[in-house]
């Protein structure tokens, strides 16, 4: 049964305790985040004569980690069989064939492996397997306020909440075919061709 | 956001692909001689001996290598990845090279070599010198990665490899005192050269619209233009540097002989270079003297001779190309950082 993640970007406020109990939990350093969230906008603003304001920007928050791909890029390209999908579907990383090449971080369009210089190997996501071995939830998942984010066997995910997976700034799920489900933010469901138009990242020097 | 702190962080596989290819085509180029029984007897040995030179060059781009992975006492698993990771077939193609040319050396000291077996193994190396670098130059053609799985970024490497490798080759053959035909081998390497440099301006137009969501590939590689200039202005050197070298060693040797440079009988590297003298040779090789193949270590002896200024006639000639190889690395060395600087996936990764 593959695994995977659904992300509300209706609910999401940015508020980044996701990325901060998922570092907490797995104990990772500073450079190092397993999940990251993304500040995507665009727009203007104009003053008018009178001096008064106006604007046409938007903005919308995405929190992303790895999406344990159902056509991994990092899988693919282990030289050494280390990067693996389990039981679950889950992309792990067996640290007893890891040689820290990179190679698996190189490669992945979201950004979900790193590599320890401290350990000599990758590290990622790997979807709290112990915590789900145990029926829990994802660190992630748990410590959402807003309930942004569930996880669960994808199927099930998908039946809920449509099929939509690359929403901006994440790439087309051609690419790698993400088990995630976005239900995209209310700007993005409106005028996705001025999303992509317009959008960027707002907070690129954050992300690690 | 510029590419550089990445590429640094990945300069000893600058390194390897700068060394590695280039050392492994001056060993293919090196072995012809012998692998097609061009040299026998002392100039064989001499050759097979002066093999290591590109060997070594080779295993230090390797190590290097090495050095960045982060738990290499794991390195074993590689293997069972080949034909399925490019990494994995990279790293299965260098061990083969490696080992091959290992074996070859040693067996090089043997008393009373077998030829036969000599050839069988060059012939097999060599075939392995080719897999290793068509292997390196696709080892990061991955899909995801927009900026190096574009056609003819493996064509760059490779031709990386014809720029460098011939000119190596000119070093180790001065070295073993082997009559080479410099305008061969600095014919491939600027020919190889000019294709590169069309590259490179082709790959610079390809490159510079791309993009992802976190980067341009104009903010990873601010300074292409300049980085590619400095490729050019550098290899050419290596070129001119190289296919000098010979015309000042021919001219010492004449002067301390007292014989006219074209004198084809005593002066072997003015054969290598007199048209006339090779007129149908495709190889890098020259044509052997008129005498007997066995004759041909005799007269590389002769090239031999003190030059005017006392120091052994080869002498100059080595130093001249061998620095004339470096100012060509240092060409590649500039254009794989540049390579590096580019990494950008599809999506959010630079």
């Amino acid at each position: 049964m593959q695994y995977g993640f659904h992300f509300n970007g209706r609910r999401c406020t940015g508020c980044k305790t996701c990325v901060l109990a998922c570092k907490d939990f797995h104990d990772l350093p500073s450079d190092i985040a397993f999940r990251q969230v993304y500040e995507y906008g665009g727009g203007t603003w104009r003053r008018a004569d009178d001096g008064t304001v106006t604007q046409d920007t938007f903005a919308y928050h995405l929190s992303v980690a790895c999406n344990h791909c159902g056509n991994a890029a990092c899988v693919r390209v282990c030289p050494t069989g280390a990067m693996h999908k389990d039981e679950r579907g889950l992309v792990r990383v067996d640290a007893d064939r890891c040689i820290g090449c990179g190679y698996c971080a190189l490669s992945c369009p979201y950004r979900a492996p790193k590599v320890d210089r401290v350990a000599g190997r990758s590290a990622k996501c790997d979807g709290c397997a112990e915590r789900v071995a145990e029926g829990r939830q994802p660190i992630c998942v748990e410590a959402c306020p807003l309930r942004a984010l569930d996880f669960g066997p994808i199927d099930e995910l998908r039946a809920a909440w449509g099929t939509v997976a690359d929403v901006p700034p994440l790439p087309a799920a051609t690419a790698t075919a993400p088990n995630l489900v976005v239900s995209p933010p209310r700007i993005f469901k409106d005028d996705p061709g001025r999303v992509r138009a317009e959008g960027r990242v707002q907070n690129a020097r954050e992300i690690v | 956001m510029t590419g550089f702190s990445f590429a640094f962080d990945e300069i000893t596989l600058v390194l390897f692909t700068t060394l590695a290819p280039s050392g492994a085509v001056a060993y293919l180029l090196m072995s012809l001689p012998v692998m097609l029984g061009r040299a026998t007897g002392d100039a064989a040995r001499r050759l097979n001996q002066l093999t290591c030179l590109p060997l070594v060059i080779a295993m230090v781009g390797l190590v290097a290598s090495a050095t960045h992975l982060g738990n290499p006492s794991n390195a074993l698993y590689v293997f069972t990845g080949v034909g399925r990771s490019p990494l994995s077939t990279e790293v299965g193609c260098a061990v083969a090279f490696l080992a091959l040319a290992g074996i070859y050396w040693l067996y090089s000291f043997a008393e009373h070599p077998r030829r036969g077996l000599q050839r069988g193994l060059l012939a097999a190396i060599d075939v392995a010198i080719v897999a290793f670098v068509v292997a390196v130059a696709f080892a990061y053609h991955v899909d995801t990665i927009i900026t190096w799985s574009l056609p003819l970024v493996p064509a760059s490497l490779v031709l990386n490899s014809l720029v460098g490798g011939p000119l190596i080759a000119l070093v180790g053959f001065a070295l073993a005192r082997w009559p080479v035909s410099r305008a061969a081998l600095c014919g491939l390497a600027a020919a190889a050269f000019v294709a590169n440099t069309v590259v490179y301006v082709v790959l610079g137009a390809w490159l510079h619209p791309l993009a992802n969501e976190l980067a341009t590939v104009g903010q990873l590689v601010p300074a292409y233009p300049a980085f590619a200039a400095t490729f050019v202005l550098l290899s050419a050197s290596g070129i001119a540097l190289s296919w000098r070298a010979a015309d000042g060693a021919q001219g010492r040797k004449a002067a301390s002989s007292g014989q006219a440079m074209s004198a084809p009988a005593a002066e072997p590297l003015a054969v290598a270079d007199a048209p006339a003298a090779t007129p149908a040779e495709p190889l890098t090789v020259a044509a052997a003297p008129a005498a007997a193949p066995t004759e041909q270590g005799a007269a590389t002896e002769q090239g031999d001779a003190p030059a005017a200024n006392g120091l052994p006639g080869d002498l100059h000639c080595v130093v001249v190309r061998s620095i004339g190889a470096l100012l060509a690395l240092a060409g590649i060395f500039v254009m794989r950082f540049v390579f590096y600087m580019t990494h950008l996936t599809v999506g959010l990764g630079v």
